[in-house]
């Protein structure tokens, strides 16, 4: 295959070509370029994997979800990188592995189901355009995704946070109760309590995640219980588009308040800012916009 | 298959090995040359988000063979270049296709409604059976592997950002290849376990 004169392109270029900015010497160079193809195929996968470990933010994500996972064929690329890092955080480092004498990859069978539900929750962040199926990812979710220990521990710590969390307020958690949600945090989950939204310009309050390995919980609390059913709507606020969507849920006391309980996996996350929107779901199905719940992320 | 076509000429099977011949450039590539070649021309039409770019990249290949049946050769270019003069005509002559012509280069049911295709994933696919089913096979590819290619690709792909890049500057030191070659290595080894992974789910579902 050919091996053009002139300099190859720079990686400058390749990323926004990646995410569908028109060169016609990059598709030329693709196709007819060895070196080029074998660079490019390469930059893919990069791109691909920091878009799953959310790395990518402002442009490049917003042109990643906008052009990239517009086709079959790379969403599919997608969903091997999900699994491929599911897998791949489920498995002792190679070096660990090598030292050992076993010949296939301890793989417990309770990782791979855990990081199923984990996988199930990723593709709905990358699923937010298709809103019932994402009803029926959460469905799935609700169903099967927190581990068996997870349901009660995650009870547990939110119940642990501060019943008397300036009510009604848009002040941020105070740090000693954002670190108190750290100390009540176990290895997989980490939990915040969000209060509506009302006028004011404090920033939202900050969920601290590892950069994974952390299923997030949400405790949205009411200012009453007057609709039988709820559904949340995690979005994002730069571009005010669905994120993810959960199934119904049902409103439970805790501290005398009515709230509403949601958990997300750490893949959906991203450091920036988000907002639940809170909707009552009346019998007939119809919804109304109830409140919203704004937070940020910061990746420790 | 749409007009303009020429995908229902037969081609026989000794101008199909003339054609993989002619782009092996005499080195028997035993068809790498050809699967290569086929998937850099699916990424072409699948970038300019072409409906259906398997079947124009096998119009392509069809068209470049025909081509090398009929003039015995094809001088001036190298095949990889006349392959991609080819597809990027093909590209042309597609656009000016009216719509329902695009979704006819294949299974005519098989795209349904252009919209949801562009913007929804199959179904199927987002259910926990699927994810399931996924990592299994991920499991049974990566056993396929060899182990050094199943610890490279472990390792080439751990750790996030500055952390992977200095990981990949220790790995492609330890295996005594330069970036750019763990970098290519890595790549095949991917596409070879994606290739695995989207055959075994295909088989099992």
């Amino acid at each position: 295959m050919i091996q053009p004169n002139t300099p190859e392109p720079d990686d400058q270029r390749i990323m926004p070509y990646l995410l569908g900015v028109p060169d016609e010497r990059l598709d030329e160079l693709a196709v007819a370029d060895d070196n080029f193809a074998a660079r490019l195929a390469a930059a893919e996968n990069d791109l691909v994997e920091a878009y799953v470990r959310g790395e990518l933010s402002g442009e490049s994500r917003e042109r990643f979800e906008s052009f990239y996972l517009t086709s079959e064929k790379r969403r599919e690329k997608v969903k091997f990188a999900e699994a491929f890092l599911l897998w791949s955080s489920s498995i002792p480092a190679p070096a660990d592995v090598r030292r050992g004498s076993h010949g296939r990859w301890p793989v417990p069978r309770w990782a791979l189901a855990l990081a199923a539900c984990l996988a199930l929750f990723v593709s709905g962040g990358l699923l937010y355009r298709d809103r019932r199926l994402h009803g029926r990812v959460a469905q799935s979710r609700a169903e099967s995704a927190i581990p068996e220990q997870g349901g009660p521990k995650l009870r547990n710590q939110i119940e642990a946070q501060p019943s008397a969390l300036a009510p009604r307020s848009l002040e941020p958690l105070p740090d000693e109760r954002q670190e108190g949600a750290h100390r009540a945090r176990s290895q997989s989950l980490v939990a915040l309590v969000l209060l509506p939204q009302t006028r004011g310009n404090a920033s939202p309050p900050a969920l601290r995640l590892e950069p994974r390995g952390e299923e997030a919980a949400f405790r949205l609390e009411l200012e009453s219980d007057e609709s039988p059913a709820y559904r949340v709507t995690l979005k994002d606020p730069a571009t005010n588009l669905p994120v993810w969507e959960s199934a119904t849920l049902k409103a439970e006391i805790h501290g005398g308040s009515p709230s509403v309980t949601v958990s997300l996996p750490w893949p959906l996350l991203k450091p920036q800012n988000y907002s639940f929107e809170l909707s009552g779901i009346a019998p007939d199905g119809g919804a109304d916009l109830i409140g919203s719940y704004a937070f940020r992320v910061v990746i420790r | 298959m749409a007009a303009g076509s020429q995908s229902d000429w037969p081609l026989a099977a000794s101008a199909f090995q003339r054609f993989l011949s002619w782009l092996d450039q005499g080195v028997d590539s035993g068809g790498e040359t050809y699967l290569e070649m086929r998937r850099r021309l699916v990424f072409y039409f699948d970038r300019k988000n072409c409906l259906s770019p398997d079947d124009l990249a096998d119009e392509t290949l069809r068209r470049v063979a025909r081509r090398l049946e009929e003039e015995g050769e094809i001088t001036g270019k190298s095949p990889a270049h006349y392959c991609y003069i080819v597809a990027s005509f093909l590209f042309l002559e597609y656009q000016r296709w009216p719509a329902r012509k695009h979704v006819s280069l294949g299974n005519p049911s098989e795209f349904g409604d252009v919209a949801s295709r562009l913007a929804a994933p199959s179904q199927p696919d987002s259910s926990a059976e699927a994810q399931t089913l996924r990592l299994r096979c991920l499991e049974d590819c990566l056993q396929g592997l060899g182990r050094g290619d199943r610890d490279l690709i472990v390792e080439y792909y751990r750790g996030e950002q500055r952390v992977k890049i200095q990981r990949r500057r220790t790995l492609a030191a330890r295996l005594g290849l330069t970036p750019n070659a763990l970098s290519i290595r890595a790549c095949r080894i991917r596409a070879g376990l994606e290739a695995c992974v989207r055959t075994c789910c295909a088989r099992h579902e």
